[in-house]
């Protein structure tokens, strides 16, 4: 143990009085930091410091492995340094140790060095899993050194080491992702890169600092890192030789293999899962999101019911990061992109809260098999298109959504911001177990058939404490309005189911329209008394909704998309279309596809509104929507999180993926 | 204390086709200097590294400290010090730090500044290894030999490329370690350092042993006889005799002022030499006892000179 504490002490204290190496581990990196900078624009948001951050940190590890430790093995070699230990009663771990853990001693402080700069230099965060960042690059930084000693142990003279150097690391500094993004590459050095260790290593430090992935989401990378630092470790002391006399084979190089074993198995089977693909995609969005875009001389509807008529919205990480009423700052001052919208109007992304996506939006065929997983990305896709930024599912497998809804979470595919009821409960004893089930896959309310079930309902499923959605009226709905019990519980009341079955075909459009939601009896009541009449005309729609005091009870755009002759993606935009033809204000017409529906589906927090911290869900329309609501259909911009959605490429996303 | 420290016999190297080593057979005695002669490739430094753990051997039987170095290396090499014939360090590392990086392999050490006061490093202490001459860099090699403090030593061609002065040094230490009763095995291709240095000489050529004993008995053992050379001040006349007694035989030059005496009892011969010449009213200006040295001993056994 004395020989190793020595060892790396005194092997410290050498590098500290090393130039080349003070050079190469802190100078050069920075010299890469401020090209990288420069050249990405990291001034524009944390998002893209953090990329620059993780690519200079790749260099750090791959020049601190392949030129640290191996080529000191070998210089020492052929300086005739290495047989002097050799007669000393030693074998060579201390030696390897030493020069393994000092390699990475002498990294850790040019990585903090590196998040320090950008995070004072260019607003990037503070990393959130510092620990597991730090993990990490510990690994990596001990497994390439590994791998480097492993070529000083493979090679006989310093021009092989070079030349061999040179073949590992050339590869792995341009494969890694971290000079030129992956995802921008063909198919097959796509798949070609998921073999290259470097690589993972990317992806994984991606992973920590965009995306604040933790060890265990990080899992496989590790493994391979730990194991070819083991295999390194341990074929270098086999391999390790004194002197420049004593002369390897060539096959012997065949060894370096060995230790990439490992990471041959991990694309093996990346390149069978495409996981590391879906990754190299996440990370690019990550990228785009974190651009900061400055909307100018704009109209913004906030949302909130308030319209400044020209103003500007600062977008930064994915999130609203100002408002400005009148006059906009500087966009360089801001390291901003601008975004003219003179003549135009900027609201908060559409919300649609009753879609049915298992559904087609055309009358049911006789012999209708069920949708495909792409039939239903499809149909997610579609309303993105239309700046719906959020959608509500309604009746849909919760299974189903989940998965759909989780791929948009991660990253991987661009589509609404999805929230789910799950199918409609019509058996009451047999399914709160069920429903605690789908509310663990993220359900937001639980649709119940009001008027199937027993009247005490409402008691069974008020412990999920999830809003209920009455579809029909019945003995149900009555009691739960009528006890004090149910005053907490949050209701949405479709407005044809509660007309109790007086469906006119004409009017279907035009009722499916009205989704109100209360939260007190009081309210209830009043829209009792105001659905007693059939709104089966825009003038009857009109007449009912004065009777509702807004107070308590509030209307909502949902435009049941997925029953017959409600394609979707646009049902919001006829929606809102016909709420203004009875009666409502273009601007009340969007609150509720906007600010009142993000409040009602109880997500105000992140969307609905323009105000600073919300996610930068945005559309950008050519003219006036409050003037004249039809204008919504005049799209100029939809941004999703930050990320400026190019139309025309997302329905091509499936495409990608098979 | 009877036991030889080191015990070799019927010892072989051979890689590949080649023979390094051909069957060697000697022993060293604790306390004394043991010197390995001979030139370059005879097989010096293949014998020593098999003695020192370093490598395995073909055949034979060996015995370093009652130690098989082939099943103990590690054991064997806690006990000997080790100086090599070239020795190299990192460039920046100082002197007190590479003492104490060698001294953390070894379970027993010494007082490393003890040490190099005693090697008269002690005010080279923080200095650079590069920074160090020639001297004092076989000096700190030698300091780092002993930082186990060792029943015996291998020195390596200590003294190859050093001055004099300094060769004369690395000498001085090295009789004063016998004084302390380390065993010392040597490997020289300096004759005048075997034979002032060694007890015990094996001169080694192509493998082989081709003679072993102290450097007295291998010369006598060759020639037997030793040269004394005469010069006179004026030319010994046209027909005068040369010398002539029992024992010896005796040349002169075609000048007349040299003489060449041959005999195998030079002390009797001395006396009977000035005697003769006395008795002819000759003036005597020089008169010299020629031992053969090493170098004849080699050149009389090879046929080649030792420094080829």
């Amino acid at each position: 143990m004395a020989a190793y504490l020595t060892n790396i002490l005194i092997t410290l204290r050498l590098m500290a009085r090393d130039r080349m190496a003070l050079f190469f581990g802190y100078v050069f990196p920075l010299i890469f930091f401020f090209l990288f900078a420069q050249m990405m624009s990291a001034g524009q948001g944390g998002g893209v410091a953090k990329q620059v951050v993780t690519s200079v940190l790749i260099f750090g590890v791959l020049g601190n492995g392949f030129f640290g430790a191996g080529m000191r093995a070998v210089t020492d070699r052929e300086q005739n340094i290495l047989r002097r230990f050799k007669v000393a009663p030693t074998n060579a771990a201390p030696l390897l140790v030493s020069w393994l853990v000092t390699g990475w001693i002498n990294y850790l402080p040019s990585a903090l060095f590196l998040i320090a700069i950008g995070h004072f230099g260019y607003q990037m965060p503070w990393p959130e899993r510092p620990f597991t960042l730090f993990v990490f690059l510990s690994v990596a930084v001990l497994a390439f050194r590994s791998l480097g000693l492993i070529i000083a142990s493979v090679v006989n003279s310093m021009q092989e080491s070079q030349i061999l150097i040179q073949l590992f690391y050339l590869p792995m500094l341009f494969l890694s992702g971290a000079t030129i993004p992956i995802a921008s590459m063909p198919l097959w050095v796509q798949i070609a890169a998921q073999f290259i260790p470097s690589s993972h290593l990317f992806a994984g430090l991606q992973g920590i600092l965009l995306r604040q992935e933790d060890l265990a989401a990080q899992w496989k990378s590790l493994a391979a890192l730990l194991l070819t630092l083991c295999v390194g470790m341990f074929l270098s002391v086999k391999l390790f030789r004194w002197e420049k006399e004593e002369k390897v084979k060539a096959s012997a190089k065949l060894w370096v293999l060995a230790a990439l074993a490992p990471f041959l198995v991990l694309g093996t089977y990346q390149a069978y899962t495409r996981e590391s693909l879906d990754h190299a995609r996440v990370m690019q969005r990550e990228l785009r999101r974190s651009r900061t875009l400055l909307f100018r001389d704009v109209r913004l509807f906030l949302g909130d019911g308030r319209t400044i008529e020209r103003g500007g919205l600062l977008v930064r990480n994915g999130r609203i990061a100002g408002i400005f009423d009148g006059d906009v700052p500087d966009p360089k001052s801001l390291n901003a992109e601008p975004v003219d919208g003179s003549g135009k109007t900027l609201l908060p992304g559409l919300i649609d809260s009753d879609v049915h996506l298992s559904r087609s939006g055309f009358p049911p065929l006789p012999n209708e098999v069920l949708p495909s997983s792409r039939d239903l990305e499809h149909r997610h896709t579609a309303y993105l298109y239309c700046g719906v930024t959020t959608i509500r599912s309604v009746g849909d497998d919760p299974a189903m959504v989940a998965r759909l809804r989780d791929r948009v979470n991660r990253g991987e595919r661009l589509a609404s911001d999805l929230l789910f009821t799950g199918p409609r409960i019509a058996v009451a004893n047999q399914q709160p177990g069920t429903a605690l089930a789908w509310k663990r896959l993220g359900a937001s309310a639980l649709w119940l058939d009001t008027a199937h079930l027993p009247a005490n309902t409402v008691q069974i499923f008020q412990p999920l404490e999830l809003p209920l959605l009455a579809s029909e009226g019945g003995p149900a709905i009555q009691s739960a309005l009528e006890s004090d019990a149910s005053s907490g519980t949050s209701f949405w009341i479709p407005a044809l189911a509660a007309l109790e079955g007086t469906v006119a075909p004409s009017a279907e459009l035009l009722d499916r329209s009205l989704v109100l939601q209360t939260s007190s009896k009081e309210g209830i009541a009043h829209s009792r008394a105001a659905l007693a009449n059939r709104a089966d005309s825009p003038a009857r729609l009109a007449a009912r909704m004065a009777l509702v005091p807004s107070a308590s009870l509030r209307i909502v755009a949902g435009s049941g998309s997925g029953a017959p002759f409600a394609p979707h993606g646009p049902g919001v935009h006829r929606e809102l279309a016909l709420l203004v033809r009875a009666g409502m204000t273009p601007a009340d017409a969007l609150q509720a596809a906007t600010g009142r529906a993000a409040a009602a589906l109880g997500i105000a927090a992140h969307v609905g509104q323009l105000k600073e911290g919300l996610n930068a869900d945005l559309l950008l329309i050519d003219g006036n929507p409050l003037r004249d609501i039809t204008a919504l259909e005049r799209i100029s911009l939809i941004l999703f999180r930050g990320e400026r959605v190019v139309r025309s490429d997302l329905f091509k996303q499936e495409d990608d993926e098979r | 204390m009877n036991q030889p420290c080191i015990q070799v016999s019927g010892l072989r190297k051979s890689y590949g086709d080649v023979d390094a080593v051909r069957g060697l057979d000697f022993h060293v005695e604790q306390g004394e200097i043991f010197g390995l002669l001979g030139p370059n490739g005879a097989g010096k430094t293949t014998t020593v590294e098999i003695l020192e753990g370093l490598r395995s051997r073909t055949f034979g039987d060996v015995r370093v400290l009652g130690i098989d170095p082939a099943s103990d290396a590690k054991a064997l090499k806690e006990r000997i010090g080790v100086c090599l014939q070239s020795t190299n360090l990192p460039d920046k590392i100082k002197i007190h730090e590479a003492m104490r990086l060698f001294a953390s392999f070894y379970t027993r050490t010494v007082d490393p500044d003890q040490l190099l006061q005693r090697l008269q490093l002690t005010d080279k202490r923080d200095a650079m290894y590069r920074t160090l001459s020639g001297g004092q860099k076989q000096r700190l090699a030698l300091a780092m030999a002993l930082i186990n403090d060792p029943q015996l030593i291998f020195l390596d061609e200590p003294t190859t490329g050093l001055d004099p002065q300094v060769r004369l040094e690395i000498h001085k230490l090295i009789l004063e370690l016998r004084d302390k009763q380390r065993s010392i095995v040597l490997t020289t291709h300096y004759i005048e350092e075997a034979e002032r240095l060694c007890d015990r000489v094996a001169i080694v050529d192509q493998g082989r042993i081709i003679a072993i004993g102290t450097p007295r008995e291998l010369i006598a053992g060759v020639f037997g006889s030793s040269r004394i050379e005469i010069r006179l001040a004026a030319p010994l006349a046209e027909g005068d005799p040369l010398p002539s007694a029992d024992g010896i035989r005796a040349h002169c030059n075609t000048g007349r002022t040299h003489l060449t005496v041959t005999t195998e009892r030079p002390a009797r011969a001395i006396v009977d030499l000035v005697k003769w010449i006395d008795s002819r009213g000759l003036e005597l200006a020089d008169i010299q006892l020629k031992r053969p040295t090493l170098e004849d001993v080699f050149l009389e056994l090879t046929g080649r000179s030792l420094r080829d």
